[in-house]
Formats: structure tokens, C-alpha cells, sequence
């Protein structure tokens, strides 16, 4: 089976005072910090029934943060940045709280690590998709709108402050999230996994 | 060892197409000025290999999606993020600055990985080279140049015949050497790992 994801047990933890710097830039996103990744609104079928999407705006974060990936993680990143998941309000589609982001696969990078600084509920999980008939990796921005039919091949309940490593050209969405979740992001063209130059 | 390149078993690519690709790049008098190069960086390098200088080559790149994509949709995968030709040549900015037979180390800018068609090569031992450079990862984020090319370790090569798809992995540092003067080709460009994908 392809390597979906992977828990990256040994990558260095992020420093609390870099957790606390991310918290805040999350905190300040209503204060014009403009978002590094489109949002849209994606109207999905599940079960017969009409959904609106959650969605990840992803902030950028100090020069400084970016300093502590390149000397702990590693230099060859596209991006880094923290995100958080959002529902759109006062959608006619949201029959209450939406606590699903489709599957999809990113626009703005082939492979990501990602490490969970907060969240609502500790058992939100990522499922991995496969769509019969096509291949397992998908080009960028692919966004399926009925979901009945995609399989799901994998899943992964992502650990508190610990780095995980996911390939997001495999369709990926992320499911019960019953409110709050906040993540580091780390993005990649070429593939990081086993390059990680402090590992 | 990882895997750099692999001469692939997929479709010919139809007679009607390499022709257009051909009489593309032989129209392009100016390729900056009279079609849109999707390929502008890596111009104006000047490289040292074993204390000799070569003016690096570029690549220009012209979009063949109108006229192929659904061939490739049909016949490959429908997963590229574009189709199109180019065309390697010296490079305008540094005529004169050394020997143009070098496309020198780099890792792509526009995509991770891809599948290759030589059309037209004047020579046809021109080689595709792969390479590390010490003390750094084998992948290397996009649009990484090398200017030293003793700085940099062999780990591959492959003399990719015509006609052929070839599958590389475009993160990988690599560059061609002994191109003596034409060297043509389709690009299908992928952001995702398209190997084992493909739909025939």
C-alpha cells in the first residue's frame, strides 16, 4: 500500500514559545493577515444530503519560525504556516455544525508534515480516498463533490504536538472536527520522507 | 538506490503531433519574444566543471495542451499539470561565456516530476545526468541551481533515446551534457508521483 501518512515520532518538537507565536497568529487572522491558500466554498454530496465544506486558511508565520524548521527539520520546505479549520456561516447547506472538510487534494503542495497545536476533540481523524477508476495520486486542487463513491484506504487520528508527515496528493479529508483545530504546516514539492536532515 | 528515471513502455506519441511540436519551435525565431516561454528561470548561468566554464543551456518551454492534452488525457493519465515542448538551447544571456554543451544541475521549477519524449536530438549521445551535492538531500526544493558541478556527485545517468517516454524524477538535481546543438522535446509535467499511475 502507498504511504499515506507516516508519525513522524522523532522530528523535534516545536518550541512552546513557537507553539504560543502560532496560537497568536491564528488568534490575530481577523487583523488583515492575508491567508497563503485559496478558500472556497465547496458544496459536497454525502449520503443524499448537501454539505458545505470546512475549510483551512493557512497564516504565515515570523521569518524566525521559518529559521527553526530550516535548522531542525529541513531546508528543501515550500511553505510553512499555521492553519485553522473554519465553517462558513450562514450557509443554507450547513444543517448545523459541519464537522467535515471534503476530500480533496492541496493546491499549493505535493507532501506536507503537519503538527496539531489545538483542537476541540481529541478523535477528529484524516482519511485518506482513492476514486475507482482513477490513479491514487491526483494532480493539485482535485475536489470531488460526491462522496458516496470514493473508498476510503487509510486513516489517522493525528497525535497532539507531533509532527506527521502526509502525501496531500492522495485525496485527504478531515473528519469529525467538532470545533477548534489548529496546525503547523510544513509544505513540500519534492518528497521530504526520508530526507529530513535531523530526524 | 532511488529511483531517478525509468524508460517507460507507454503509446507513441502521434506522428501529427511531434510534427507540430517541431514546426512550433522552429517558428520561434525569438523564443522571448514570439511565444510564451513557461519556462524563464535557470537563463544566464555560468558553470565550472573541472576548472573548465561552460555557459549553461536553457530550456525553454511552449505549451502544446490545446493541441495534445486530451491525446495524453487518453493514452498516459489525466493527472499532468501541463503538456509541452521545449526546446534546449544556448542561452542569449550568456553567449560567448563558455561552451554551450551543458544544461547545467538543477531541479525543476515548475513541477516534481515528469515524463520526457525525446523528438529531435542532433546527437544521440547526449546524456541526462543525475547528481547529489554533499552534505545536502537528495530532493531539492524547486528551482535549486548548481554552479560548481565538482561540488556535486554523480548518482545516475541515462542517455534517453528518441521517441521514448522516460519517467524522471525532476527534484532530483540533474542536467544534460554533450548537447551539441538540437535537443527536442515533449514534457508532460506532474506535481504528484504519476509512476504506477498511468492509465495504460
Amino acid at each position: 500500500m502507498s504511504l499515506c501518512y507516516k508519525i513522524m515520532e522523532d522530528l523535534p518538537k516545536v518550541p512552546e514559545e513557537l507553539v504560543a507565536l502560532a496560537l497568536q497568529t491564528v488568534n490575530y487572522r481577523g487583523s488583515g493577515i492575508p491567508n497563503q491558500n485559496t478558500i472556497q466554498e465547496r458544496i459536497l454530496t454525502k449520503d443524499g444530503k448537501k454539505y458545505l465544506s470546512r475549510a483551512n486558511p493557512r497564516y504565515t508565520l515570523e521569518p524566525h519560525f521559518n529559521d527553526w524548521v530550516t535548522d531542525n527539520i529541513s531546508e528543501e520546505w515550500s511553505h510553512i504556516g499555521v492553519a485553522t479549520s473554519i465553517v462558513f456561516e450562514d450557509s443554507k447547506y450547513n444543517d448545523g455544525q459541519v464537522i467535515f472538510q471534503g476530500p480533496h487534494t492541496d493546491l499549493t503542495r505535493s507532501y506536507a508534515l503537519l503538527y496539531v497545536i489545538d483542537q476541540s476533540n481529541p478523535d477528529q481523524y484524516t482519511a485518506f480516498w482513492q476514486e475507482p477508476g482513477k490513479g491514487l495520486h491526483r494532480k493539485k486542487d482535485t475536489i470531488p463533490t460526491e462522496l458516496d463513491h470514493l473508498v476510503e484506504i487509510d486513516r489517522v487520528c493525528m497525535p497532539m504536538n507531533t509532527w506527521v508527515y502526509f502525501n496531500t496528493t492522495i485525496l485527504h479529508s478531515i473528519e469529525n472536527v467538532m470545533g477548534k483545530r489548529v496546525a503547523i504546516h510544513v509544505g513540500f514539492d519534492c518528497d521530504p520522507f526520508g530526507v529530513f536532515v535531523r530526524s | 538506490m532511488p529511483l531517478c528515471y525509468k524508460i517507460m513502455d507507454l503509446p507513441k506519441v502521434p506522428r501529427e503531433y511531434v510534427d507540430f511540436a517541431l514546426n512550433l519551435v522552429k517558428e520561434v525565431n525569438d523564443p522571448y519574444k514570439n511565444q510564451q516561454n513557461l519556462n524563464p528561470q535557470q537563463e544566464g548561468r555560468i558553470i565550472t566543471k573541472g576548472g573548465i566554464t561552460y555557459a549553461s543551456r536553457t530550456n525553454p518551454r511552449y505549451s502544446m495542451e490545446n493541441i495534445m492534452g486530451k491525446w495524453v488525457n487518453d493514452n498516459i493519465t489525466e493527472e499532468w499539470s501541463h503538456v509541452s515542448v521545449a526546446n534546449n538551447i544556448p542561452s542569449p544571456k550568456t553567449v560567448g561565456q563558455g561552451t554551450p554543451t551543458i544544461h547545467g544541475p538543477h531541479s525543476d521549477q515548475t513541477r516534481s516530476y515528469l515524463l520526457l519524449y525525446l523528438i529531435e536530438s542532433t546527437n544521440p549521445d547526449q546524456d541526462t545526468i543525475f547528481y547529489q551535492e554533499s552534505d545536502c538531500n537528495l530532493y531539492r526544493k524547486r528551482n535549486t541551481t548548481i554552479l560548481d558541478l565538482d561540488t556535486v556527485t554523480e548518482i545516475d545517468r541515462v542517455r534517453i533515446p528518441l521517441y521514448t517516454w522516460v519517467y524522471m524524477n525532476t527534484s532530483i538535481l540533474h542536467g544534460v551534457e554533450n548537447i551539441q546543438g538540437i535537443r527536442t522535446a515533449l514534457h508532460v509535467g506532474f506535481d504528484c508521483d504519476p509512476l504506477g499511475v498511468f492509465v495504460k
